[in-house]
C-alpha cells in the first residue's frame, strides 16, 4: 500500500540514523530534535482540537525537569523522579485549565503567559533551591544500576519515547474521545448535545499536553546533566508555537516536521547569531501568510493526489 | 505618610503609565479587531529605542521623537495590513500566533540593525530630582503623568464626542450593522492600528529617560499591557487604563515591600485573584452568548 | 458507560415532556414569558410560530443548553435544571440544530458515529492505548453509524467528507447523528429550512419513519404543510407566549389577526363569516385590553390617566362599531337567524338592545372625558370605562357563545352573495386603503399603550413628511449568485423595484431572503450578476458607499448599538450625512417617533423590542435614503406594533420612499404591497402584483398559512 511507504522509509532512516552517522554532534542534535518534536505534538494536540494556544510549554518543560532533578537530588530514583514530577506538573495544568477554560476566548493562553512569567522569575531567584541563573547540575539516569550517558542510548531512549507519544496520541484521535476532541473547533454545540461534557475534554487534553512537555522536560533534564532558567522562556514557549504552526496546527507530522526546522535553525545560522530572531520570526510570518495550513497538509494533498 | 511608600507610588505610576497606554494600545485594536496583539510592546520599544538612536545620532530630541513615532506607527499599519488579510484566510487563532511573529520581525529586525545594546534617551527637562512631600521625584515622572493624562483626555475626547470617534465605537460594538450606517470600517480598522502605534511610542519615548530601552525592551512591557487589559475587562477601555496604572503600582510595592525580584510574577496573581471574584475583569461585562 | 434508557414507554398516555410555567430572559424583557405544556409518548410535536417568536430559545431550554430564568422542565418525571448539557443525552435526549453543526473535518460516517459518545466507552486515558475491545467498540459504532446513514438515505456518502454534500443531505446527517445517541426524545430545529421540495418531502418521510422506531419527537418548523402533515399535537407560541395548543386540524383553524376576505363571493363559506366577526371581535378586544391596563396602572392615582389615550380608544369603539362591526352582526348574522327559536330571539334581542345602549353609553363616556377636569373627574372617567369594558367583554361573549355557532348550520345559502357585498363595503378597517380616521386612531394606541404591549411613549405623531421620491426605476438584480461557503444560496435572482414602490419578498426560513437584502445592501458578497442602482452597477461597491449612494438596511434583529443612547444611534445613522444636517434629521425623527423623544438619552439596549424596531427604522432614515430595505420588522413583535410597523411602512411609501421589505408575515405584508416577489431555495418562484400574490392559492398555502 502506497500510503504504508513513507512511515516505513521514516522508521529506517530513524533506527539507522545513529549507526550511519557516527559523529556525535548530529547525535546530539538529533536528540534535541526529538524532545522538541514530543513537546510540540503535545501542545499541536492542545492547539488543534481545543484551539487554545498555551505560551507557556517552556514552563512546563522547564518544572519538569527542575522537578524531576531535584527529587533525584533528594534521593528519589530517577525514573520514578520521572513520574512523580510529570504528574505533578499535570496536576497543575488541571488546576489551570480548571479555572481559567470555563471563560471562552483566550484567557487560557493568558495564564499559561502568566504561568510561565512566573516559573522564569521563581526559578532565576530561588538560589537555594534551584541555583539561580548558574542552573543546576542534574543527575544522570540510572537503568539496570548503570548511568546513562552514552549519547546513541539517548537516542533510541529519546526516539522511543517520541514513537510512544505520536503512537498514543494518534489511538487517541481515533478514540471515541478523540472523535469527540476533533469535534470541538466546528461542531461543539452538537457535541455538547451528544453527550460529550466539553470542559472535561478540553482539561484532560490540556493536562495530557502538560504532563507530556513536563515528562520530556525531565528526560532532557537527566539527559543533558545541566539545566538553566532559560529552558522556561517566553522565547522557548513561543519556539514551540513556531514548530506547531510552521508543520501546521493540529498535524502530528507537521509538528515533527517543524520541530527539525526550528531547532536545526540556529545550528544553520551558527555564525549570524545576531539574525536568528529576524529569521525565525519571518519564516513564522511566512508561513502564516503564504501557507496558512502549515508545511504538511498541502505536500499531504498533493501527494494523495498523486497516488490516487 | 510613609516616605517609601510615596517613592514607590511614583515609581508605580511610572511604571503603570506605561502598561497603561500600552493596555490602551492594545484594547483599541482588540475591539476593532477582535485582535489579541502580542505585538503592541513592539510599538513602545521602537518608540524609545529609534529615539535613543537618532538622539545619539545628533538629531534634536523633538524631531527624533517625532520620527520614531512615525516609525512606529508604519509598523503598526503593516502589521494591520497582514493581519486584515490573514483573517480573512484563516481565523482568529493564526492572526494572534501572527502577531507573535510580527513582534519577533520588528525585534529581529531592530537587533540585526542597531545591536543588542542597552540605550537611553536624554531627560526632557532636568535630571535633578525634585523633592515632593519629602519624597524624591524625576522631573520626567511628571512628564510621563502629564503625558499619559494628555494622551488619555485627547482619546476620550475621540471616543466619546467625534464623528470618527462614534464610529470607531460603532464598529467595535458591531461591525455589521457599522457598515450599513455608511461607516468604512476597514477604515477604522487602520486607523485603530494607527492610534495604537502612536500611543504605544509616545509612551516608550517618554518612558525611555527613567526606564532605558534595548531591543528586547518591548516583550515584557507587550506581556504586561494584556495582563493589564484583562485584569480591567477585556475590550473595556477605561478598565484597560486601570487595570494598567494597577499593575503598575502593585509591581512597584512589591518591589518596594517584598523583593524585586518578584515584582514580575505579581501581574499573574492579580489576574488570578481578580477572576476568582470577577471573571469578566474589574470594568468587564459578561458575555450573552446565544446560540 | 452510561446505559440508562429512559423508556417508560409502555404507557404511552404518559406525559414525557412537561414545562411548567417556564420564563427566560436574556437581560431584558422576557423572551419567554410563561410558558406551560406536557407531551406525550411517542408522539409528533410541533412548535410554530412567527421568527422571533421564541421558539429556538425554548427549544434551547429543552435541550438544557439554556437554563429558564424561572420554571421548570421535567424530562420523563425527572427535572433537567442544574443538569449539564452533555448529561441530557443519557435521559435519553438528542437534537439537530437550526444551524448545521456539523465538523468539517470530518468524514460524514465520523460524524454520524460522534452521536454514539455516550454509548461508548469514550474515556480520554483509555483512548491513548485502544487494543482490541476499543477497535471492536468502534468496528460496532461504525456498523451503526453506517446503518443510520442507510436509513436516512445516505448509505453511499459515509466516507465522504461533508463539504461534499448537498445542505439537503446534511440536514439528514444531522438526523443520523441524533439517533446514533438512541434517543427516546428527538428535538428537531428547522429540519426543512432552506430545502427544496423534494428534500423537504425526504425529510417528512423520515419524521414519519421515527414514530415507527417508538421516539418522541419535538419539530420546530416554518412550512406549515409538514407541520400539518406529521404532527399529532401543536403547540402554537408568539411573542414568547404560548397562545394556542391541540391537533393540528384544530389549531390551523386557529387566530390569524386580521381576517382577509376571499376573492370572490362563490368561495365566501359561513365558516368565513364567523372568522370575520371573531377577528373583529379580537381587534376590538386589543383596545379593550390596553383600556383596561391604563385604568388598572392609573388605580390609586386618577391623575396618571392618560385621557387622551383612552379618548383614542373610545373613538375607535364608537365609529368602528357603528361603521364596521354592527352593520355586518345586525344585517347578515342577527337578521336571517330570526325565528329559529325562542330563546335564540331573546339573546338576538338583547344583543340589539345592547348594541344601542353601548353606542349611547360610548357617547357619554367621550363626553365626560372631554370635559374632565380635575381629579375626581378623572376617577370618575376610569370606574365608568372599567365598567363599560365589562359589559363589553360580556356582551362579545354572549355573541361568541350564543350566535356565532348557529351560524355555520342555520345560516341559508343564498345570503352568502349578499354577505359578501356587504362585508366588503365595511371592510376591515386595517386593509391597506383602510379608512385613514381607524388608522390614525389606532396608531395612537399603539404609540401609548404601555410596553411591550404599546411603545409606551407620552405622545404620538401624525402626519410628517420625510423625503421625497423620485421616478427613475430605482433598484435592478440581475442574475444574482451567492454562496454561504460552497453553498449556493441564491441563484441567478432578478429583482426590480420602481421608484416609489413598495416591493416585498416573501418566503420560508433559509430561503435566502435575508441574504439577498445584503447582497444589495452589501454586507454579503455577489459572485454574479448586477445590481443596478439608478443605472448604474453598484456590485462591486463596499456597502458604506451604497449608503451614501441612497441605500438604508435595516437589518433583521434591529441590530441597534446597545451601548449607545437612542440619539447616539440616530445621530451615527447619519454618519454619511453632513454634520450641519444631522440634528435637524434627529428631530425629524423625533417627530415621526416620539417615543424615541422621551428615550433619548437612555442607551437603546433598554429599549423594549417595539421601541428598538421604531429605532431601527429612524436610524436607516437618518441617512435619508431612496430605498429602504427593511428586514423582518415584525419578528417578535407584540401584535399592537406589528399594526404599527406596517403602518409606518405604508405611511413612508405613500411619501414616495421606495421599499424593499422582506417579512415572514407574509399576510400582511403582500396586500400592502405594489409587487411581491415568492422567493424558495435561493430562486425566485413567483411574482407578481401583491395583492394578487396574495390571492395565489399555491403562495396562500405556502406563506399564509390558510
Amino acid at each position: 500500500m502506497a500510503s504504508a511507504l513513507p512511515p516505513l522509509a521514516l522508521a529506517i532512516v530513524a533506527i539507522g540514523f545513529p549507526i550511519v552517522l557516527t559523529n556525535p554532534f548530529f547525535i546530539a542534535l538529533a536528540n534535541q530534535v526529538f524532545l522538541n518534536a514530543a513537546v510540540a505534538v503535545s501542545l499541536s494536540v492542545l492547539l488543534g482540537t481545543t484551539g487554545q494556544l498555551s505560551l507557556g510549554h517552556a514552563a512546563f518543560v522547564a518544572l519538569g525537569a527542575y522537578g524531576s532533578a531535584l527529587l533525584a537530588q533528594h534521593g528519589v530514583a530517577v525514573p520514578a523522579s520521572i513520574l512523580i514530577a510529570t504528574i505533578l506538573v499535570g496536576l497543575l495544568g488541571w488546576g489551570l485549565a480548571r479555572l481559567f477554560l470555563r471563560l471562552a476566548g483566550y484567557y487560557l493562553a493568558i495564564a499559561t503567559l502568566g504561568v510561565g512569567l512566573v516559573v522564569a522569575v521563581v526559578l532565576r531567584n530561588e538560589k537555594e533551591i534551584t541555583g539561580g541563573i548558574d542552573g543546576l547540575t542534574v543527575e544522570p539516569l540510572a537503568l539496570w544500576g548503570a548511568d546513562i550517558y552514552s549519547e546513541v542510548v539517548w537516542y533510541y531512549i529519546l526516539l522511543a519515547a517520541l514513537t510512544l507519544i505520536i503512537a498514543a496520541t494518534l489511538t487517541l484521535l481515533k478514540s471515541p474521545a478523540g472523535r469527540a476532541l476533533r469535534a470541538l473547533h466546528d461542531a461543539e454545540t452538537a457535541a455538547i448535545a451528544l453527550g460529550v461534557d466539553t470542559l472535561r475534554l478540553k482539561v484532560q487534553v490540556f493536562v495530557y499536553s502538560a504532563a507530556l512537555a513536563a515528562l520530556m522536560g525531565a528526560l532532557y533534564a537527566h539527559y543533558v546533566g545541566f539545566i538553566s532558567p532559560n529552558a522556561a522562556s517566553f522565547h522557548r514557549s513561543v519556539e514551540f508555537v513556531m514548530m506547531v504552526v510552521i508543520g501546521g496546527i493540529g498535524s502530528i507530522a507537521g509538528a515533527v516536521l517543524g520541530a527539525l526546522i526550528i531547532t536545526l535553525l540556529p545550528v544553520t545560522l551558527a555564525d549570524f547569531e545576531q539574525f536568528e530572531t529576524l529569521v525565525a520570526g519571518s519564516i513564522l510570518l511566512a508561513t502564516l501568510i503564504f501557507l496558512p495550513e502549515g508545511l504538511v497538509r498541502p505536500v499531504k494533498r498533493i501527494w494523495r493526489r498523486r497516488v490516487s | 505618610m510613609d516616605l517609601a511608600i510615596l517613592q514607590f507610588l511614583s515609581s508605580g505610576i511610572t511604571e503603570g503609565a506605561r502598561y497603561a497606554l500600552a493596555a490602551l494600545g492594545f484594547t483599541i485594536i482588540f475591539n476593532a479587531s477582535g485582535v489579541i496583539n502580542f505585538a503592541q510592546g513592539e510599538s513602545i520599544m521602537l518608540g524609545g529605542l529609534i529615539s535613543a538612536i537618532l538622539v545619539q545620532a545628533g538629531w534634536s530630541l523633538p524631531v527624533a521623537i517625532l520620527a520614531a513615532v512615525l516609525c512606529a506607527t508604519l509598523a503598526s499599519i503593516l502589521l494591520q495590513k497582514i493581519s486584515l488579510r490573514v483573517l480573512q484566510r484563516s481565523g482568529i487563532l493564526t492572526v494572534i500566533v501572527l502577531t507573535v511573529a510580527f513582534g519577533m520581525v520588528v525585534r529581529g529586525t531592530v537587533r540585526a540593525a542597531a545591536g543588542t545594546s542597552t540605550m537611553t534617551l536624554p531627560h526632557f527637562s532636568s535630571a535633578q530630582p525634585l523633592s515632593l512631600m519629602g519624597a524624591t521625584i524625576l522631573p520626567q515622572t511628571l512628564w510621563v503623568i502629564v503625558t499619559a493624562l494628555l494622551v488619555l483626555a485627547i482619546l476620550g475626547w475621540f471616543f466619546e464626542c467625534s464623528r470618527m470617534g462614534r464610529a470607531f465605537m460603532a464598529t467595535a460594538s458591531n461591525a455589521i450593522t457599522a457598515q450599513l450606517m455608511g461607516i468604512n470600517t476597514k477604515m477604522v480598522l487602520l486607523l485603530a492600528f494607527t492610534i495604537s502605534g502612536i500611543v504605544g511610542a509616545v509612551a516608550g519615548a517618554v518612558t525611555a529617560p527613567i526606564t532605558y530601552t534595548s531591543f528586547d525592551a518591548g516583550v515584557m512591557v507587550g506581556l504586561k499591557a494584556v495582563i493589564g487589559a484583562i485584569l480591567g475587562g477585556m475590550g473595556s477601555i477605561p478598565g484597560a487604563v486601570v487595570g494598567g496604572f494597577l499593575l503598575g503600582i502593585a509591581e512597584a510595592l512589591t518591589a518596594g515591600y517584598v523583593s524585586s525580584a518578584y515584582k514580575d510574577a505579581v501581574s499573574f496573581l492579580m489576574v488570578v485573584l481578580v477572576f476568582l471574584v470577577r471573571p469578566n475583569g474589574l470594568f468587564g461585562r459578561p458575555a450573552v452568548e446565544r446560540v | 458507560m452510561s446505559t440508562v434508557s429512559p423508556v417508560s414507554a409502555q404507557f404511552s398516555d404518559t406525559p414525557f415532556v412537561a414545562l411548567h410555567a417556564v420564563c427566560k430572559s436574556f437581560g431584558g424583557p422576557n423572551v419567554l414569558d410563561d410558558i406551560s405544556f406536557v407531551l406525550k409518548h411517542r408522539q409528533v410535536h410541533s412548535i410554530i410560530g412567527p421568527n422571533g417568536a421564541g421558539k429556538t430559545t425554548l427549544m434551547n431550554i429543552i435541550s438544557g443548553l439554556y437554563r429558564p430564568t424561572s420554571g421548570r422542565v421535567l424530562l420523563d418525571g425527572a427535572d433537567i435544571a442544574g443538569r449539564k448539557p452533555s448529561d441530557l443525552p443519557s435521559m435519553g435526549l438528542s437534537r439537530t440544530f437550526q444551524n448545521l453543526k456539523i465538523s468539517g473535518s470530518m468524514t460524514v460516517l465520523e460524524n454520524v458515529m460522534l452521536g454514539r459518545h455516550r454509548l461508548l466507552k469514550n474515556g480520554f486515558v483509555r483512548g491513548l492505548f485502544g487494543g482490541p475491545d476499543a477497535r471492536r467498540a468502534e468496528m460496532g459504532a461504525r456498523r451503526v453509524a453506517s446503518d443510520l446513514l442507510d436509513f436516512v438515505g445516505l448509505n453511499s456518502d459515509g466516507e465522504r467528507m461533508p463539504g461534499e454534500l448537498s445542505y439537503g443531505a446534511l440536514k439528514r446527517v444531522e438526523i443520523a447523528r441524533a439517533l446514533a445517541s438512541e434517543p427516546s426524545l428527538l428535538l428537531l430545529d428547522e429540519p426543512a429550512a432552506g430545502l427544496n421540495p423534494q428534500e423537504t418531502g425526504e425529510i417528512k418521510a423520515l419524521i414519519q419513519a421515527l414514530a415507527g422506531r417508538g421516539i418522541t419527537v419535538i419539530l420546530v418548523e416554518h412550512d406549515m404543510k409538514l407541520v400539518m402533515e406529521v404532527s399529532d399535537n401543536v403547540v402554537v407560541i408568539n411573542y414568547g407566549r404560548k397562545i394556542a395548543e391541540g391537533p393540528p386540524e384544530q389549531v390551523a383553524r386557529n387566530p390569524r389577526r386580521h381576517y382577509r376576505l376571499p376573492w370572490n363571493a362563490g368561495a365566501l363559506t359561513m365558516q368565513d363569516v364567523v372568522d370575520i366577526i371573531q377577528s373583529e371581535h379580537r381587534s376590538m378586544h386589543q383596545i379593550s385590553a390596553v383600556l383596561e391596563l391604563v385604568c388598572r396602572d392609573a388605580g390609586d392615582d386618577p391623575d396618571a390617566l392618560n385621557l387622551t389615550l383612552v379618548d383614542a380608544g373610545l373613538a375607535y369603539f364608537a365609529g368602528f362599531s357603528r361603521e364596521v362591526h354592527h352593520p355586518k352582526e345586525e344585517g347578515f348574522v342577527f337578521a336571517p337567524l330570526r325565528g329559529l327559536s325562542v330563546e335564540t330571539d331573546r339573546a338576538l334581542d338583547q344583543l340589539t338592545t345592547q348594541h344601542v345602549e353601548e353606542a349611547h353609553q360610548l357617547e357619554k363616556l367621550r363626553q365626560r372625558v372631554h370635559e374632565a377636569r380635575d381629579r375626581t373627574d378623572r376617577a370618575r372617567v376610569r370606574d365608568d370605562l372599567l365598567e363599560f369594558l365589562s359589559c363589553l367583554g360580556k356582551h362579545i361573549q354572549l355573541e361568541e357563545t350564543a350566535i356565532l355557532p348557529l351560524v355555520r348550520s342555520q345560516l341559508p345559502d343564498e345570503s352568502r352573495k349578499a354577505a359578501y357585498d356587504a362585508f366588503l363595503a365595511h371592510s376591515d378597517p386595517l386593509s391597506a386603503d383602510a379608512d385613514r380616521a381607524f388608522t390614525e386612531l389606532r396608531h395612537i394606541v399603539a404609540s401609548m399603550a404601555p410596553a411591550p404591549f404599546g411603545l409606551g411613549a407620552r405622545e404620538a405623531a401624525l402626519n410628517t413628511a420625510v423625503s421625497e421620491g423620485t421616478v427613475l426605476p430605482l433598484l435592478a438584480l440581475e442574475g444574482i449568485d451567492a454562496f454561504y461557503g460552497s453553498r449556493q444560496s441564491l441563484h441567478g435572482i432578478t429583482v426590480e423595484a420602481a421608484s416609489g414602490r413598495l416591493v416585498s419578498i416573501v418566503g420560508s426560513n433559509g430561503a435566502g431572503k435575508t441574504t439577498l437584502l445584503k447582497t444589495i445592501s452589501g454586507i454579503h458578497p455577489t459572485r454574479k450578476g448586477r445590481i443596478l442602482f439608478e443605472g448604474s452597477d453598484i456590485a462591486r461597491l463596499p456597502a458604506w458607499r451604497r449608503v451614501a449612494l441612497g441605500i438604508a438596511h435595516c437589518p433583521e434583529g434591529r441590530q441597534v448599538f446597545g451601548t449607545f443612547t437612542v440619539e447616539q444611534n440616530l445621530q451615527i445613522g447619519g454618519f454619511t450625512q453632513p454634520t450641519a444636517g444631522v440634528a435637524e434629521a434627529v428631530e425629524q425623527m423625533y417627530a415621526l417617533f416620539p417615543v424615541l423623544k422621551e428615550k433619548r438619552r437612555q442607551s437603546a439596549a433598554t429599549l423594549s423590542g417595539g421601541q428598538q424596531q421604531m429605532l431601527a427604522i429612524a436610524r436607516s432614515l437618518m441617512s435619508r435614503p431612496k430605498l429602504l430595505l427593511l428586514d423582518e420588522p415584525s419578528m417578535g413583535l407584540a401584535p399592537l406594533i406589528v399594526e404599527e410597523v406596517f403602518a409606518i411602512i405604508s405611511r413612508l411609501r405613500r411619501q414616495g420612499l421606495t421599499i424593499l421589505l422582506v417579512e415572514q408575515n407574509a399576510a400582511e405584508a403582500l396586500p400592502l404591497s405594489d409587487q411581491g416577489y415568492v422567493l424558495e431555495t435561493g430562486r425566485i418562484v413567483l411574482q407578481g402584483p401583491g395583492q394578487e400574490l396574495a390571492g395565489n392559492e399555491q403562495v396562500r398555502q405556502a406563506y399564509l398559512g390558510l
